[in-house]
């Protein structure tokens, strides 16, 4: 019974979560002003967040939302503010066009994705392993002993991308004075 | 495991009702009287200049990925700092292994700001 009382918990908790997730994605990519898209992105990187934490990945729920619903973000509203917003909003008739090649996509991928649902909902009584605890200690014991080398060669991407930026940005200037 | 999260849903239902019922009583309770001065964007009490939608320099964006750069590499200190015992130890030299690791990754991250730094990215003139 206790056991059940969970079950319906995390059910509510999860179909919360991932409703907000998807609707908020929605109002992402139907807002007219890209600003108020970025808005909802972070609301929608949030959900995932909560996502992630029912998950048993309680670390890349922190990291999802310091990282991507910090930093990423703040990089697309860096880069809007880059571009000539007003330049590109769309207008109706490109819309149109896009609306009409959208729409056998969309339906193909609608119609995919429930038939794999329709197919993973026919297995039953499949013990499904436990999930490992995603917390900072596993994370951090196997990120600085098994995989150490792709955790050094990340400082190298990071280097790589700060002298590309810089690397841009640089020209830009020379090219304006 | 679940209910662990509970306080984090009471408090995030509690932050965002206090919201919501802040917003509504604004809208219900007080007087509305809408004049010119008042529809205008808020810019510090300064007459607003221009419009908002124009390009920004772009040293804005080197700052911004300076930024995420940075971002990332404090988040791997947390799951280094919650093992830094377990690495180092051992005994012998295994006091350093924690250490030199993080060592290693600060090292090329310092070698990027110093680029940064002498490339002038992080001056706005």
């Amino acid at each position: 019974m206790a056991a059940e009382a969970v079950n319906w918990i995390y059910a509510a908790g999860f179909y919360t979560v991932a409703g907000i997730a998807v609707l908020s994605a929605l109002i992402v990519i139907g807002a007219r002003n890209p600003v108020i898209s970025a808005v909802w992105l972070v609301v929608c990187l949030v959900a995932v967040a909560g996502i992630y934490a029912m998950l048993h990945a309680q670390f890349l729920a922190m990291v999802q939302i310091l990282v991507y619903a910090g930093a990423v973000m703040v990089l697309f509203v860096m880069i809007m503010m880059l571009i000539d917003i007003g330049k590109f909003e769309p207008g109706r008739k490109s819309q149109k066009i896009l609306r009409v090649i959208a729409a056998p996509f969309g339906v193909a991928v609608t119609v995919i994705l429930v038939t794999l649902a329709g197919q993973i909902s026919k297995v039953k009584n499949v013990q499904w392993p436990e999930p490992p605890e995603g917390t900072s200690e596993k994370i951090g014991g196997m990120l600085f002993t098994k995989y150490l080398l792709p955790f050094e060669v990340l400082s190298l991407l990071l280097l790589a991308a700060v002298i590309a930026a810089i690397y841009l940005a640089r020209r830009r200037d020379r090219e304006e004075s | 495991m679940l209910y662990q999260y509970l306080p984090i849903a009471l408090i995030a239902v509690f932050s965002f009702g206090l919201a919501i019922f802040f917003t509504l009583c604004a809208r219900y309770l007080g007087p509305r009287k809408i004049s010119k001065s008042k529809s205008e964007p808020f810019e510090c009490g300064n007459p607003s200049s221009g419009n908002p939608k124009t390009r920004f320099s772009i040293r804005f964006y080197v700052v911004a990925v300076i930024f995420v750069v940075f971002d990332i590499e404090a988040i791997f200190f947390f799951p280094w700092a919650v093992v830094f015992r377990q690495l180092s130890s051992g005994g012998g030299w295994n006091f350093l292994y924690g250490t030199l690791e993080m060592g290693a990754f600060l090292v090329v991250l310092a070698a990027a700001l110093y680029y940064a730094w002498a490339k002038g990215g992080l001056e706005w003139d």
